[in-house]
């Protein structure tokens, strides 16, 4: 590898925004991913009493080079999809297929998960708790090509160097601890460890929101620089949208352990159909308009996320959100796909105050507009949520499935 | 603090662009060795005034210990009447058991500095040497075979959580709840009795077992905080890094975890020594630990009864234990603070 030359080109370089590539093949498909963490009563036996069901039926891909970017408020369960791709736990349902043999990363055991482990790694959110303070950064960049013994012991320090050097720290400083440096430097040597075994997926558990602005566009840029020299795929989990729109060419926005919505970075931040993206993106702090003094219409949601222990029934967004009826009680809203790259999960898809007034799922549930069994509909066959986007889609307009 | 780094290096490359961190990189060839945590606390307990002085106490307490046979022979003294060289009990002393050398009757006398035993007519000097290698030997092993079972039994408690953490915690609840000196008391006579035949294997057969005694009695308190601390280090990312990585399980638990608990292990060790000093003393003056072995303790309870005829066969046994339990106990304290930041005095 040219790391030295190519870096330096690199940082002449601009960082436009990530773009997509539509004809990338997935490089991890997670299908139906579920994670319930039991909850277990005090006293000497401890019965199981419930489940926090932290990720519930979660789809989609990643593609091959590519970046998606997985956004919501905390606790909705994107940290735990990233951990379970990395298998820090187990998953209690659902299958993760990953690379060109499509090994399920759900299933296999721990010993056949160790040679996958170059292929996913992960950088970590907080850089003061991700590195051993007791080691020194040679140790901690090394200890990767050393567990799986990558390059030769007598070559580790000087693939240690040259990785220090790929994100911009001084490879003479391989024998410092990581104490002695500042947060936007440890993150780079968190990224240096992740990098080490030149993984083809990277899931980066927000990996700029402890460190200050300044330094979150350097690591940002490094992450892009990477990402396009070593064709690394990243799992993006942020809840900086302003970040996720410039790194991640692709969004799914979860609630509760559910997407809510997926899509191409268009229909996310130009197009939202989903109430909760469209109260997420409200909330972000506007500089343009701050300037201007003009006021923009703030969609605030009221009351708590509700417990993941006993989530709502129905659609788990209804008791926070601003449209809801009778139907987002009864029924769950299948994960619609409305456009090329879009999908939504909700009974009244609309862009902000153009929701529709009568549930545009109840023909496809066969149900009434008030959820009630309808016996003259029947239920459409095509609602199964896959993981990726079909050909045909649901199209709004016609209010029925077609291609655009 | 003067960590041998300046601050404008550290922060230099952070503040500036990509090119100015590139331009960085290539003119500088002297390296900068970091400091460990370590390292910062050795040279913070290098400046501790009482600290530096009690370890010299107690280096040279280990010295004495160490070359006790050498200072022997050098003063032509010896511990015990089986030395063909040595004199007999009816040289030394006079009827009665008193000494014919040295206090309390006669005048200071170097050839026996700290006078001779009554009734044996054993040279008090070379009991205390002998005694003072017996407990510094005794409170050693016990505390390493105790940091070793208590770090390992702690580690595996703390980090697989779940069934073998309840058995582990049971266990350890179980040893605390148990009486010291009652289980000390109950084997005492079953190991006398076992070994009782052989002089020489008595003398190590109770030298082992208090050793075991002390351990079996001694490595929860250890077990117990370093459980808590890796409860607390698991969670941390660092962790979770190195599992992603496909660390081996082994390699977690004493290559990652392990480093992170030098300071409560260091602390731990540093008084868990003048402990099983003052309880072997203990044990052997109750005549339930050393009976065949010089000790201070067993010196101590055989003192007593002289005590007011002659004083100094008392004072020299209990003054060094003094000294000894006071500059462990000082200098672990000193150790602990050096590797806590918050409490500098």
């Amino acid at each position: 590898m040219s790391e030295h030359t190519s870096f330096e080109k690199q940082v002449e370089q601009t960082h436009a925004a990530n773009v997509l590539d539509p004809n990338a093949p997935a490089v991890l498909t997670v299908d139906n991913l579920r994670m319930y963490f039991p909850v277990r009563s005090g006293g000497v036996v401890r019965r199981r009493i419930g489940d926090v069901q932290a990720v519930d039926g979660v789809s989609f891909e990643v593609p091959k080079g590519g970046s998606l970017g997985l956004v919501g408020e905390s606790g909705c369960g994107k940290s735990t999809t990233g951990r379970l791709i990395t298998r820090l736990y187990k998953p209690t349902g659902g299958s993760m297929k990953f690379g060109e043999h499509d090994q399920d990363l759900a299933t296999i055991s721990d010993r056949e998960m160790k040679p996958l482990r170059r292929e996913v790694q992960m950088i970590f959110q907080d850089p003061y708790s991700s590195l051993n303070p007791r080691h020194t950064v040679g140790t901690i960049v090394g200890t990767p090509l050393r567990v799986h013994n990558v390059v030769p012991k007598n070559k580790t320090l000087s693939r240690v160097q040259e990785l220090l050097e790929v994100v911009g720290l001084n490879p003479e400083h391989y024998n410092r601890y990581p104490s002695e440096f500042s947060g936007g430097q440890r993150q780079r040597i968190g990224i240096a460890r992740a990098l080490a075994l030149q993984p083809k997926l990277m899931v980066a558990d927000e990996p700029v929101s402890a460190l200050d602005v300044s330094i979150q566009a350097q690591v940002i840029n490094l992450m892009q620089d990477l990402q396009r020299e070593f064709d690394i795929a990243f799992l993006f989990i942020a809840h900086d949208l302003a970040i996720v729109r410039h790194f991640c060419p692709e969004v799914a926005v979860m609630y509760l352990g559910k997407i809510v919505e997926i899509g191409d970075r268009e229909s996310i931040y130009s197009g939202a159909h989903h109430p909760y993206t469209q109260a997420l993106l409200s909330a972000v702090p506007d500089i343009k308009q701050a300037a201007t003094g003009e006021r923009r219409e703030r969609i605030r949601l009221t009351g708590d996320v509700p417990s993941p222990i006993n989530p709502p029934s129905g659609c788990r967004f209804r008791t926070r959100c601003p449209i809801a009826q009778e139907i987002c009680a009864k029924h769950e809203p299948p994960l619609l796909q409305i456009g090329k790259r879009h999908k939504v999960a909700c009974h009244f898809p609309g862009r902000i105050n153009q929701h529709p007034s009568t549930p545009i799922t109840a023909g496809l549930l066969g149900v009434d507009a008030q959820g009630s069994p309808d016996p003259g509909a029947s239920p459409s066959g095509d609602l199964t949520d896959q993981p990726g986007y079909a050909d045909t889609w649901f199209d709004l307009d016609s209010k029925s499935f077609g291609r655009a | 603090m003067s960590s041998g780094l300046s601050v404008d290096e550290l922060d230099g490359p952070e503040g500036g662009g990509e090119a100015e961190r590139m331009d960085d990189a290539t003119p500088k060839t002297s390296q900068v060795a970091g400091r460990s945590p370590t390292r910062i606390a050795l040279s913070r307990l290098a400046k501790d005034k009482v600290a530096v002085v009690c370890a010299g106490i107690l280096l040279l307490l280990v010295l004495l210990a160490v070359m006790a046979p050498f200072i022997c022979d050098w003063l032509n003294i010896y511990p015990d009447q089986k030395d063909p060289d040595a004199p007999t009990p009816s040289e030394m002393l006079e009827t009665g058991g008193i000494p014919s050398f040295g206090p309390p009757n006669y005048p200071f006398t170097w050839d026996h500095p700290l006078g001779i035993e009554p009734a044996s007519g054993r040279d008090n000097l070379a009991l205390l040497l002998y005694g003072l290698r017996t407990s510094l030997t005794v409170a050693v092993a016990a505390t390493v075979v105790s940091v070793v079972v208590g770090v390992t039994l702690g580690l595996l408690a703390g980090y697989a959580k779940g069934v073998v953490d309840a058995v582990l915690s049971f266990v350890i609840d179980f040893f605390l709840s148990f009486p010291f000196i009652l289980g000390a008391l109950a084997l005492a006579p079953i190991i006398t009795s076992r070994f009782g035949g052989d002089q020489d294997t008595l003398r190590r057969a109770e030298l082992y077992s208090l050793i075991g005694i002390l351990v079996l009695f001694g490595w929860m308190g250890l077990a117990r905080l370093i459980r808590g601390q890796v409860l607390s280090l698991r969670e941390r990312e660092f962790v979770q890094a190195a599992q992603v990585i496909g660390v081996p399980t082994w390699q977690i638990l004493f290559k990652e975890l392990l480093p992170n608990l030098v300071a409560p292990i260091v602390v731990a060790v540093s008084l868990s020594v003048p402990a099983y000093v003052a309880a072997e003393a203990g044990l052997s003056y109750l005549g339930i630990g050393l009976t065949e072995s010089p000790s201070l303790g067993k010196t101590v309870d055989s003192a007593t009864v002289w005590f007011q005829r002659y004083p100094l066969y008392l004072w020299a046994p209990v003054v060094t234990i003094m000294i000894m339990v006071i500059a462990l106990n000082l200098v672990g304290d000193s150790i602990r603070d050096a590797f806590d930041p918050k409490t500098r005095r």
